[in-house]
């Protein structure tokens, strides 16, 4: 499992060059540009720009992504999410916003809109937190291949309800107080 | 450099043309079969010269409550008043109001701000603005032409 950290004082993006393939667990501060491929999770900060060449299979939480290549996995965005002409999708996503140009494909369950954002912190939250999990919930089947590691891909819910009813016991403190 | 002193009129105004000529009429796709075909602005309706199945091209606005299913290749608009439930099928969809249902749109479709769209969507193109919502299944451009017309 590969765990890395990079900070980007200088505003200056991590690059992801397309000879590179990642295999785990990916944490960055700022904004990534990725033109290779990732096995397993990716969490960026800020922008994440996913190439033409760009392959993620995993989940991807990231503030805004600007997708050009092709993912298979969810996708949690505190902000836009945009699919460019070459983009080509496959899983759940939760974003703020959503726009797709002519010829991007995408399929899978969507939601946008302020219950994403919630989903997405919580989500956010929980992949922080690393030990949250909850029996009742169930992975989502296919979503990991049998080459990646398992224990590098955390489950995850199906639908931002069951992340929206969980969000009490995943922030600690709870100061928003609990719903449902 | 001043456009237009010392040149003729047509040259200036030859200038003034975009470079890339206005369409001339409206680009369709047949929904039942894929044919890319063209017909007039001010078609109301006309029919696939290659399936030859009848399609209309009226705008709708739908405004208060609406429980029924649209089919038309223009735009269909939900207003800001609009609740609407049923089976859309259309060229480009806007939403500023409530729609529930099974959406197809051979063209774009975009959700303002404080609009709320949930059901089954396919769409070629798609925007969300923030401020407005969407919830349930999507599919962009995959399956347009292979999709079953609605009823």
């Amino acid at each position: 499992m590969a765990q890395q950290q990079q900070e980007q004082p200088d505003g200056q993006p991590t690059v992801i060059g397309g000879n590179c393939r990642l295999i785990g667990e990916l944490f960055l501060e700022g904004s990534a540009i990725v033109h290779g491929q990732i096995e397993g999770q990716i969490e960026v900060t800020d922008t994440l720009e996913i190439g033409e060449g760009g392959f993620v299979n995993g989940t991807i939480r990231a503030g805004a992504l600007a997708l050009h290549g092709r993912v298979e996995g969810e996708i949690y965005c505190t902000d836009a999410l945009h699919l460019g002409a070459t983009a080509n999708l496959t899983g759940d996503v939760f974003a703020a916003s959503f726009s797709a140009e002519e010829g991007a494909t995408c399929r899978g369950q969507v939601v946008i809109g302020h219950q994403a954002v919630a989903a997405a912190q919580a989500s956010r939250g929980q992949s922080r937190g690393a030990t949250v999990q909850d029996a009742d919930d169930e992975p989502i089947a296919g979503r990991v291949d049998q080459n990646t590691e398992a224990t590098s891909v955390s489950t995850s819910p199906t639908a931002a309800k069951t992340l929206l009813r969980r969000r009490p016991s995943i922030l600690s403190g709870g100061s928003r107080g609990a719903t449902g | 450099m001043i456009s237009g002193f010392g040149r003729s009129r047509r040259e200036a105004e030859e200038d003034r043309q975009p470079a890339v000529p206005r369409a001339a009429g409206r680009p369709v796709i047949c929904p039942s079969c894929g044919a890319p075909f063209e017909v007039s602005l001010k078609a109301i309706n006309a029919r696939c010269p290659k399936c030859t199945k009848p399609m209309r091209f009226e705008d709708a606005d739908l405004n208060g409550f609406c429980t029924q299913n649209v089919t038309t290749m223009g735009t269909v608009r939900v207003g800001r008043k609009g609740v609407v439930r049923g089976r859309i099928e259309c060229g480009n969809l806007v939403v500023t109001g409530q729609l529930d249902g099974s959406i197809r749109t051979n063209g774009c479709c975009v959700v303002q701000a404080g609009g709320t769209l949930r059901g089954e969507m396919a769409a070629r193109s798609m925007v969300v603005e923030r401020g407005g919502s969407f919830e349930g299944t999507l599919e962009i451009g995959c399956s347009i032409k292979s999709a079953k017309p609605a009823a």
